[in-house]
Formats: C-alpha cells, structure tokens, sequence
C-alpha cells in the first residue's frame, strides 16, 4: 500500500512542466488549480484578508524576537526596571513586580501561547478527522460507538474535563495542549462525519469501490482531499478556541508557571495585585494580545468558510 | 464545534444542529417517495427511541466517567480534611478511613455504583454535608447568573443578529459582526478583570465580589432584591459579553439560509413590506436552528459561567465545582460533573426532538 | 448589495434603551449601609480560604482560620501573653510546678463563666484533657500534650492537679488547647461528628452566630464576657476567594478588617486616607530544604536524593552565595527581614541572632569551601563533580506551580549557584506531587514555607533523630531526614526544661547549630501586611511590640478592636438611606419582605423569578415599542 505524497512536498517534487502528465500529476495539477482558486476567493473576503496580515505581523514579530528584544530580561535576576515601572519610553508597556518589561514579557508570551494554541488544535483536528472518517466510513457498530464517545465529548463540560486532566497529568505545556486538544475534537468529529457520509455517496466513490479500492485508498485518496479544505477551515478556528482555552487554564493556576504565556502573564498580574495598584499596563498588553489573535485567527476561518460555501458569499 | 471557552464563530449553522444525524437511524436517507403514515409513524417513533437511547448510553457513560475523572487528579483529600498543620500517620489513616480512601479501588467503584443507583450522593470531604445539598444551595445563584446572561445575551444577540442577517452586506451589519467577533475573541477572566478596574476599582459603581454585601445580615426582600441585583450587574455583563456572540452569529447565518428560500419570495411578490417579511416570515423560521443551537451549546455555558463565578466570586455551581477540585473533593465533584453533563445531555435531547417536531422542513419530509 | 443607512432616530431610540437599562443600576448602586438597623456595630472581616476548613470543631481544627474561631470561641486554661509570648492566665488565673517538676496545679478564675452563666470549673478541664485522650479522633491532633498526662485531679471547682512521668516545659504554656463545656459536650454522643452549632455556650468573647460552610461565619459579642467584653456586637468572617476582590471590598467599605496582601495592594491601600496599612514582622518563613539522604532509623536507604548534598560543605557554599536581603527587598518589596533559623525574629525569647557567625554573601567563600572539600575536578561544560560518587553538582529544584514567588525566587537561586559551577535545574510541580515526591525523599531541593510556633518543641522536633521512618516509607513528619545527636539532646533539654530561661538556651544552640549546618536555607521571614477601615482602631498586636493581627494563636488581635468613634450612634444616616431605597423601587415588595423577615438568605428562589420576570416584561416592552416605530416607519 502507497502512501499520498504529503502537500509539502508536491510543488517540489512533482515535475510542473513536463508536458506528457502521469495520473498523479493530473491530480496535483487540478489540486494546484483549485488552491489558486480558493486563493482567488479568498482574497476577496476583506476581514479575511485582515485577520492573515494580524497574523503575518505576529508571526514575524515572535519568530524576530530574540533579535530585537532580550530573553534575559524574563530573568528575575536580570529584570531592568524598578517595581511596577507605569509605561515611559524605557518600558513601553511599564514593568511587573520584580522589573521585567511587560512588553518583552508579552512579545515572549507569543511563543507559548502559540505554540500551545497551535499544536493543540492541530492534535484535535487530526484526531477529530480519523475518528469522523472511522465512524462514517465503517458503519455499524464501530460507528455507534464512536459517534457515542463523540457524543459524550460534546456534551462534557470541556473546561471542567480539562482542568482535571491538567491537574491529573500536571501542569506544562505539553499537558495542556493535551488537554485542549482531549476535549475539543468532538465537534470536528461530527463535522467530517456528515461531510464523509455526504462524499462517500457520491459516484466516483462508489465507482472506485467497484473497482476494488480498500478501505485505506478510498479514504486518502478521495474522501480525505475532499475533506481538506473543511478540516483546514476548522482547524483554523480551532486555535482560536485553543489559544483561550490556554489562557483559561493559565489563568487558573494551571500553566506552566517558569513560561509567560499570554494568560500566565494575566494570572501572575493578578496575584500580584495588579488590580487594586490600577496597573492597567499590566493587564491590558497580555489580554490585548490574546484578543487580537483569536480574533486573527477567527476572522481567517471565516472567511475559509466562506469561500468554502458559495451560499454563504451572498451576492458581492 | 465543542472548546472550552466558547463554541468558535462559525459561519455556517450546519455544525450538525438539528442535522439529526445519529447512528442507528439517519435523518438524512428519507425514506423514498409515497411514504405511508403508518410507515411515517414508525419512522417517528425510531427516531424518538433512537434519541432516548441515545442520551441513555451518553448518560451511561458519564456516570460511568465520573467516578474515574476524579479519581486519577491524585490530588490529597486527606491533607485537605486535616488542615494545614501537619498530620502524623494515624491522624492520616483515621482521616483516609472515615472518607473511605482505604479500600481498593474495586471496592470505592462497587459504593459508588451502589450508590448512584440508590441516588445517594454522599457527603463532601470538605464540609461533610451532603453534596446534593450543597448543590442545591449553589444551584439557584448559578440560575440566577447564567440565566440573567442568557436572556440578555440571546435575546440582544437573536435581535442583532437577525436584522444583520437581512441586510447582508451593510455597514450594520459588519459593524455588528465584527463587535460580536471581538467580544468572542476576549478571554473571559479578562473582561472580567478590565470591567472590575473600569466599574469598581475607578468608577466605585458596583461590587466586585460575592452576590451579597457582607454587612446585609438578614435583610428584608425588597434591600435584598437590591442588594443581589447591584451585585448581578457586573457578572451579568461580563458573561453575557462573551456569549452573545454565537447568538448573533447563528441567527445571522440562519436568516442569511432563510433568505434564499422561495417562500420568501412568494412572499415579497405579494408586496409585502420588506420589514413585515423579515419579522413575520424569515425571523420565525431562522429562530428554529438559533433555538437549537442555543440548547446544543449548553455545555458551552457551564464553562463561561465557571470562569465568570470564580473571578467575581459568586457563589454558584461554577465556583464550588472550582473550589472543590482545588481539594479534590470527589464526591462533590462527582455530583456536579454528573449534574453539568446530566442538564447538557437533556438540553441536547429535547433540542433535537422539538427541532424534528417543529421543523416545516423535516416534517414536510417525514 | 448596496450599504443602507439606518434611520438615524433607530440609534437615538437605541440610547435611550441604554439609559433605561442603567437608571436601575445607578438607583441601587447606593452604598450598603454600614451599621444594622438596630445601631448595632459589626466589624467585618475579609477572609481569603474560608472555604477550607471542614468545619468548625474547636478540638479537631487543622486550619490556622479554624484556630483563629476557636481563640474568639474557647478561651484556653493558659494564653500565649500578647507581650513576647510568655505565657498569660487564661482560665486558669495562675499555675505551678512541683519541686520534682513532675506535678503541675492550675488554680481556674473563680469569675470565669460559660456564656449561658454556669461557671467554669476545673472539672471541665478534667473533661476536655480526658476527652482529647480516649476519643481517637481528637487524641490524632492534641496528642502530644495529653498523653503526657499520667493522671488530671480535680479535687475541687477551682483546682485542676496534672501529673506526668517526665518533666516537660509543654505543660507550662498548655499549647493553647481550648476547654469546653462537660455540661453541654458531656451530653454528646460522638463529639467528633460536632460541627459548629450557633448559640453554644463559650467562655470566649463570642458566641457562634451563623456558620454558612465556605461563605460567612458570624459570631456575636458575649454582653456578659468574664474577662471584659468587647467593644462591639457582631463580628463577621466574610469569605473571599481572591485577595485581589477583598482588597476591592475593603476599598468599598464593604469589609473593615483584611490580612494576607502583597506590597502591590499595600500601597495601594496607603493611597485611601480612610484606611490604615499595617506592616508587621510575622511568624512566617519562606525556605529552601536539602534532601539529607532520606532514611529510617535503622539507616536503611531510600529516595533519589543527590549523595553530595549531604555534605555540609555543598549546603554551606549554596548558603553563601544565597543574598538574602536581595530577596527581601526584590521579592517583598522590603517588607520582611532575611532568614536564619526556623524561630521567626518575633520570638524574641527564642530567636537567635546570628551576628558575626551569619553566612557572608560571597561567591568567593562558597567556591573556597568546594575547593578545601575536594570538588575540584569539573565537567565539560564547566560543572564541578562530585569525588565520591563521580556524579556532577546538578541539582534539581522543586518548586510549587501555584506559587509565582517561587518561581521568581528560583531564577536568582539558579543564577547564583551557578558562580559555584552548580547546576540547579528548576522544575515546578503541583504542590500534591511535589509533597509526595519529597515525603519520599525523591528530591534534591525543594521549596517550602512555614508557620513556626509558637511553641518551639513542637516544631524543632522535625529535626530530630526520632522522626526518621520506622519502614522506608513517605513521611512529612522530619525536616528533610535530618538527624544530628546534639540537636536531639538539646531537643530533648528544651523539653524538659522548666524554667523559661533555660529552655531559651537550649532552644538558640539548636538554631545555631541547624543554621551552621544548613539542612535547609531560611530565605526570609516576611512581614504580616495587614489593612483596616480607620472607622476602627485598637486592633491587637502579637506580640505587641510589632506582630500579626490576624492569624493568631489568642484573640487579641479582632477582640481588642474598638470602633473609633465609639461614643458616636452613627446610624442614623444609614437608615435613612435604607428607606430611601425602600420608597424608591416601590411598594409592592412590601408582603413579599413582611414574609421573608425570617431569612433573609432564603430570597434566591424568589428573586431568580422576579429577575427573569423582570427581563420577560423589559424585553416584552422593548417589542412593543419596536412594533409601535415600525407602524410609524410605514406610514
């Protein structure tokens, strides 16, 4: 059994210009014709195009960090500032208790919440994915059964499920994304089962399994690429909920606490009485950040979506 | 989309709301043509066993889940009961003995299940009340809380969102939008902190903590009505900030679905005032998925008001089910797991079966 | 589709919605009134883990909060003296020792009574000592004291002889046990399942009100207290669960008394002229702890504890480059002084000044001592290794997830250690596991905090021999698994030493000792930073030189508080505005509150219902006037 070359690798390996197309390359073609499309589309939409520039500029901005700010300043030993610095033009953002730049703190708190908000989704995605093809694909009991353990994901009070998890498996980042990602695949399980369901009766399907296509070649060659441009729109919303799940959590005295991530900034703030000093500086930056990329993020799966549905474009 | 803070602003409403798709029957293969009305009954009543097992099986298992959830947080009951001076070994074991944390696992399972069946809760760790008491004494203060928030927030957002839906395309409507996206976007602890800095902490206009001034005592109905209203403000607010958002969404989306349909059409071309259209046509019907999904997202709700009690203080089920994993009180836990999930299974039930008793659509079909 | 403006008379309609939704809010945002309606005067405590105590047994309390109730409850046969500590008449008016130091008389206070007017007598005591012996429960906690007694006379009212086989200084100062009642706990059946019943007699200055678990605790002012009542009716424990909504309670008027804040919300609270800071030395202490090798009696092995911290001359340099009072001024702002031993500088008795002996900060000092001790040879990467068991000086760092302190703390340990080519590698852990993990002696060094005293066997004992393991089992009985004979044999002198001055001796060699040989770092003893509303004043101190107000072992701190303008009926104006409030919203409320007059807390149920109801006819009419503007907009 073959495996599908991953995306990554098609504009590289596969030979663009020869003029003689094998099968595959007709497929990747076609593939490359419908991205170019949906970019196309996409580009349209304003708040769409709006929420990717946020999150080019954040991604540069964190991925630049280490050449325009300090990591040692996160240091207590090293903090620069005095306590509770309000902002001057030293510290943009004014400092914490102990004198680290809230700003630097913030520009590092990108990476983990990020990174958090990223990999989880990715993990809840996939897993939301394979058990939403499993229980439309196989039918019968396998799929009573998964679509009951969907089920009960659903309606489990995710917050709750996940501040156990995270207690049971103790607090760091990799417990975390865990957790997020433990008790938010059930929603995209339900999504690629219906969508699943609504492929797999479509003739090319049924011709392919005519033809003897196993289980496996049905699934990744022809349900799953369909499937794509769905699981990508939702797993694009997915971080959004993933990066304030995180803050949450944080916030709640379950994150990591040696790594400023966006809502560890937020919890330590208010430990330290961040409130009743009116340290507004301490506060806003972390909460703002958090804001902006949800709503980054947010915007782009919209727009996904949209491009995805032609009924929901209304008539531009 | 189930996540722990709330449902992500989806465009589309078609997150398999009402979609009625479930194991053991399908409402997407209709029946084929010249369906009988025995046939449709029998249809019917598939359906409705298919729903009530279905929710009988999820029920099933979160009793089942939650005696194993809590038990695996290993966090220390015992050092909880006993204090914050330090215990000797047989002040442990009595401890460990009297909550019953001595006996194998098998055993604690085998009371448990007993116990669940005979619908005896047990006693909290903590306070050694019954934990259907202490539920029942917190239950109306999240009532009052969620409930203020869903009103406000559902019937804002079902306004909004519906008027925003009808004008496709306007300034109003992206406004509103993109407010409601902003709102979602917001972590809720945070809003929490910046409406408590900008209300109590600069503007002294509500209190920020608990759902009763600590200089009350027993008051009279009326001050304490006031009392618990001038309390309610902020909480209120805040949570309702945060979901109102899917309600406009939704019903956006809903009306936006409605908008293509003929009947609308016909309806226009009676010369019906655009207006008159959309409130007595299109908001009716859009309201079913909305209504729906409002229900589907109940566990949604649970979390938000977890972290909106735990920030103003507020003495509801949110704040003691945080209070009590802090411990961890297990059979407290216990029970309001199996209460939050229990109330979230039903909501989704019913939601799905007046969705399929009310739905022009589905029943046309059916 | 083309953008359509909306009628501008929609956004002024919007407004005014606006407006009509906030007019109730600011009608009921007038400020709770700030004496009852009777001018009786409360003083209202903010109290932030409330909600841990279990219950409200005065015998089986685990919780410095419960033990705060039981000192404003049940006045104990002996106090902790609000000067230094020393020992004061409780409700025994004096007491003596035996010239063999073996028997011990207590002469009660003939005018000491129970607040529903029976006297307290010895045979009370007698109850109370016999009780905490035979009744298991209670015997888990207060053993170490009554077990000594060998037999407890009361051959009259007044008279109560305790006789033991050993001497022992406990006996002197009584740890603070509360005395109850046999009249009304003779008559209970399992006393242990007693849970705080209000209106039970106490021969403390308060009586049991209202106990709502995890929201309140209400006691009221015994009118009749032997020992002088105090200067006010009621005193309320309001629960909070975050320091950062009491300190906004307090800022309010909502609350008058609150304990336990940062230097953040200090000065923010200097700010407000209506209240008054309070900063205080405490007798609590941050620290770092060494594994010593974990093992039983018998010597017998176990944990993962790093061999070279059992060295001393590894902990002596560690202890030489920690700066201590860089500490106090980053970490607390300068509120709180570096640490020695485990007595808190409060102590003053007790505590031992290490003047010239004190540890110098000096990296250079510390490398010395590694040099002299033979970790000379280094790792590739700088790391100096260990001779005997050839494993490089890395050490692990645990420390509380919860506690954002440590985790600033942690970064200048790190830092300084490393000018010794130590490693430390910081891992922060949920403080169940990481009790666990260190009950176990699977650590190398860990952080801790500490309440000391104010009884110095009790505590000391974590440092003898005697509370190693019997079986290589966890224990979180012993400091780190340290055991040094001469520190048993002070232990055991302090114990049994009668006379104060003495036992003060033996007590500071421990200190010196333990200091010197550094099983574990004391970083600071921070200050009790504490803050009242200024309609208060007289808060007592202890000790009264300069110490804590809350979290006492005695009631001084809330019983000697006096309104400050005590002579002043200040009610008058407050209930004036509660009437104001009651004409306002209208009048038909009126049955509803003649019913309800009972309970107050009952008007949840009732109250859901009028909110919801009130938002029903709120929305209904924002419907009706949508219908009317539209009718208008047709035509």
């Amino acid at each position: 059994m073959r495996t599908e070359p991953q995306p990554g690798s098609m504009s590289g390996s596969t030979n663009v210009t020869t003029e003689l197309k094998s099968p595959r390359s007709i497929v990747w073609a076609r593939r490359r014709a419908s991205l170019a499309d949906f970019w196309r589309l996409y580009r349209r939409q304003r708040a769409g195009m709006v929420g990717l520039a946020i999150l080019v500029v954040i991604t540069l901005l964190t991925v630049l960090a280490p050449w325009y700010t300090d990591e040692s300043e996160l240091n207590a030993a090293n903090a620069p500032g005095g306590r509770m610095e309000s902002p001057s033009t030293e510290f943009w953002f004014g400092t914490d208790q102990i004198g680290r730049p809230i700003l630097t703190m913030v520009i590092w708190g990108a990476r983990v919440s990020l990174q958090v908000g990223l990999v989880a989704a990715v993990l809840a995605v996939t897993l939301g994915t394979v058990i939403g093809m499993a229980a439309a694909h196989f039918g019968g009991w396998i799929s009573w059964a998964l679509m009951r353990l969907t089920d009960w994901f659903i309606v489990l009070p995710s917050l709750v499920l996940a501040i156990a998890l995270v207690i049971a498996l103790g607090p760091s980042k990799l417990t975390i994304i865990i957790a997020i990602a433990l008790t938010s695949w059930a929603g995209t399980a339900r999504l690629v089962r219906a969508q699943t369901m609504a492929i797999e009766g479509r003739p090319y399907l049924e011709r392919a399994r005519a033809l003897g296509a196993g289980n496996w070649h049905q699934m990744t060659r022809h349900v799953l690429p369909n499937l794509m441009p769905l699981v990508l729109a939702s797993a694009t919303l997915q971080v959004s909920s993933a990066i304030l799940a995180e803050a949450s959590l944080s916030f709640l005295g379950l994150g990591d606490p040696s790594a400023f991530s966006w809502g560890g900034i937020l919890e330590r703030a208010f430990d330290a009485g961040a409130i009743s000093a009116g340290a507004w500086w301490y506060m806003l930056p972390p909460g703002l950040a958090i804001l902006l990329v949800v709503l980054a993020f947010t915007l782009c799966g919209r727009a996904m979506e949209v491009v995805l549905n032609p009924r929901l474009r209304g008539n531009q | 989309m189930g996540n722990l803070s709330t449902t992500p602003p989806s465009v589309s409403p078609s997150g398999g709301a009402g979609g009625g798709d479930d194991a053991g029957y399908s409402a997407g293969t209709t029946p084929p043509g010249g369906v009988h009305r025995s046939a449709a009954r029998r249809e019917l009543w598939r359906f409705l066993a298919g729903r009530v097992s279905g929710a009988v099986v999820s029920m099933l298992l979160v009793l089942l889940s939650a005696f194993f959830i809590f038990r695996v947080i290993g966090g220390d009951p015992v050092r909880a009961v006993g204090g914050d001076s330090p215990m000797t070994p047989e002040q442990r074991a009595e401890i460990e003995e009297r909550l019953g944390l001595n006996e194998p696992l098998r055993v604690q399972f085998w009371e448990y299940v007993k116990d669940v069946f005979t619908l005896d809760w047990g006693q909290s760790y903590v306070s050694s009340a019954q934990v259907t008491d202490l539920m029942w004494d917190r239950l109306p203060n999240t009532l009052l809380l969620t409930g203020t928030a869903l009103i406000l927030a559902a019937g804002l957002g079902v306004w909004i969102g519906a008027r925003a839906g009808w004008r496709q395309g306007s300034t109003f409507e992206k406004t509103q939008v993109g407010i409601s996206l902003t709102l979602w976007s917001a972590p809720t602890f945070w809003l929490g902190m910046i409406v408590i800095i900008v209300f109590s902490v600069r503007l002294d206009l509500f209190p920020v903590n608990g759902m009763r001034s600590a200089r009350g005592g027993d008051q009279d109905f009326l001050p304490d009505l006031l009392d618990v209203a001038h309390h309610l403000v902020l909480p209120a607010c805040t949570m309702a900030a945060v979901i109102y958002a899917q309600y406009v969404l939704i019903m956006r989306s809903s009306i936006l679905e409605e908008r293509g349909n003929d009947y609308l059409t016909v309806a226009k071309a009676k010369g019906l005032r655009d207006d008159v259209v959309r409130r007595r046509h299109a908001v009716p019907n859009a309201l079913l998925p909305t209504v729906t999904l409002i229900a589907l997202q109940f566990g949604a709700i649970f979390n938000g008001a977890l972290l909106t009690e735990t920030i103003f203080s507020w003495p509801g089920l949110g704040l003691l089910f945080y209070q009590a994993i802090k411990i961890p009180d297990i059979p407290l836990l216990q029970v309001l797991f199996i209460f939050f999930a229990g109330t979230t299974i039903l909501a989704n039930m019913l939601a799905d079966i007046i969705y399929r008793f009310l739905d022009p659509r589905v029943r046309r079909s059916a | 589709m083309t953008t359509t403006t909306p009628p501008p008379r929609r956004y002024r309609r919007l407004a005014a919605a606006a407006v009509a939704l906030a007019l109730p809010a600011a009608a009921i945002s007038v400020p709770g009134a700030h004496a009852s309606d009777d001018g009786s005067t409360t003083l209202v405590v903010g109290k932030v883990g409330l909600n841990d105590i279990p219950h409200m047994n005065p015998l089986d309390s685990g919780w410095v909060v419960q033990g705060e109730f039981n000192n404003l409850m049940y006045d104990p046969l002996i106090r902790w003296g609000q000067e230094d500590y020393v020992p004061a008449p409780g409700l025994a008016e004096s007491w003596e020792v035996s010239d063999d130091e073996l028997t011990w008389t207590y002469h009660i206070d003939p005018d000491a009574t129970w607040s529903d007017g029976q006297p307290v007598t010895a045979n009370d005591a007698k109850f109370t000592f016999e009780l905490l012996q035979t009744n298991e429960l209670f015997n888990s906690r207060h053993g170490d004291l009554v077990d000594l007694m060998t037999s407890i006379e009361a051959p009259d009212e007044q008279t109560l002889v305790i006789t033991t086989e050993e001497p022992n200084a406990i006996l002197n100062h009584m740890n603070n046990i509360p005395i109850m009642p046999e009249h009304v706990w003779g008559e209970m059946e399992n006393p242990d399942e007693y849970t705080g019943e209000p209106g039970q007699p106490t021969s403390g200055p308060f009586e049991l009100a209202e106990y709502s678990p995890g929201q309140r605790v209400v006691l009221t002012a015994n009118p009749d207290y032997w020992d002088g009542p105090v200067a006010y009716d009621e005193l309320i424990f309001q629960s909070y669960e975050t320091t950062e909504a009491a300190v906004q309670a307090l800022q309010q008027g909502e609350i008058d008394f609150l304990d336990g804040l940062n230097p953040e919300q200090a000065g923010a609270l200097e700010q407000n002229e209506d209240i008054t800071v309070s900063v205080q030395p405490s007798r609590h202490l941050e620290n770092i702890s060494f594994n010593m090798g974990a093992r039983t009696k018998d010597g017998q092995e176990f944990g993962d504890g790093h061999p070279a911290l059992q060295d001393p001359a590894v902990r002596q340099a560690i202890h030489h480059v920690v700066d201590k009072q860089r500490l106090v001024d980053v970490i607390l702002d300068g509120n709180g002084t570096p640490g020695v031993s485990w007595v808190a500088p409060i102590f003053t008795e007790h505590f031992w000044d290490p003047g010239e002996d004190a540890f110098e900060v000096s990296a250079d000092a510390g490398n010395q001592l590694l040099d002299d001790a033979g970790y000379t040879e280094r790792t590739d990467a700088g790391i100096r290794i260990d001779p005997e068991s050839g494993e490089p000086l890395s050490f692990r760092l645990f420390y509380h997830s919860d506690r954002p302190t440590y985790a600033d703390i942690q970064d200048f340990l790190v830092e300084w250690v490393a000018e010794l080519d130590i490693e430390l590698e910081p891992i922060p852990m949920e403080t169940t596991p990481l009790n666990e993990e260190t009950d176990a002696g699977n650590y190398d060094i860990a952080f801790g905090g500490w309440n000391y005293g104010p009884d110095p066997s009790q505590d000391l004992a974590y440092l003898t021999c005697d509370r190693l393991p019997d079986e290589p089992e966890p224990t979180d009985l012993t400091f780190d698994f340290y055991c040094n004979d001469e520190v048993d044999a002070l232990w055991l002198q302090q114990l049994q030493a009668t006379d104060p001055a003495e036992r003060a001796e033996a007590v500071k060699e421990i200190q010196r000792i333990v200091y010197q040989d550094s099983p574990q770092i004391i970083l600071y003893y921070d200050h009790a930073i504490e803050a009242y509303s200024n309609d208060w004043t007289g808060f007592g101190m202890l000790p009264s030189s300069g110490g804590a107000i809350a979290k006492q072992q005695a009631a001084y701190g809330y019983a000697q508080a006096v309104p400050a303008d005590a002579a002043d009926e200040s009610s008058g104006d407050d209930e004036g505005d509660a009437a104001g409030d009651d004409g306002g919203a209208g009048a038909d409320g009126d049955d509803a509150a003649a019913s309800s007059d009972d309970d107050g807390g009952s008007n949840t149920g009732l109250i859901v219902g009028i909110v919801i109801a009130a938002v029903v006819v709120i929305g209904g009419v924002v419907f009706l006037m949508r219908r009317r503007s539209t009718a208008e907009e047709r035509e």
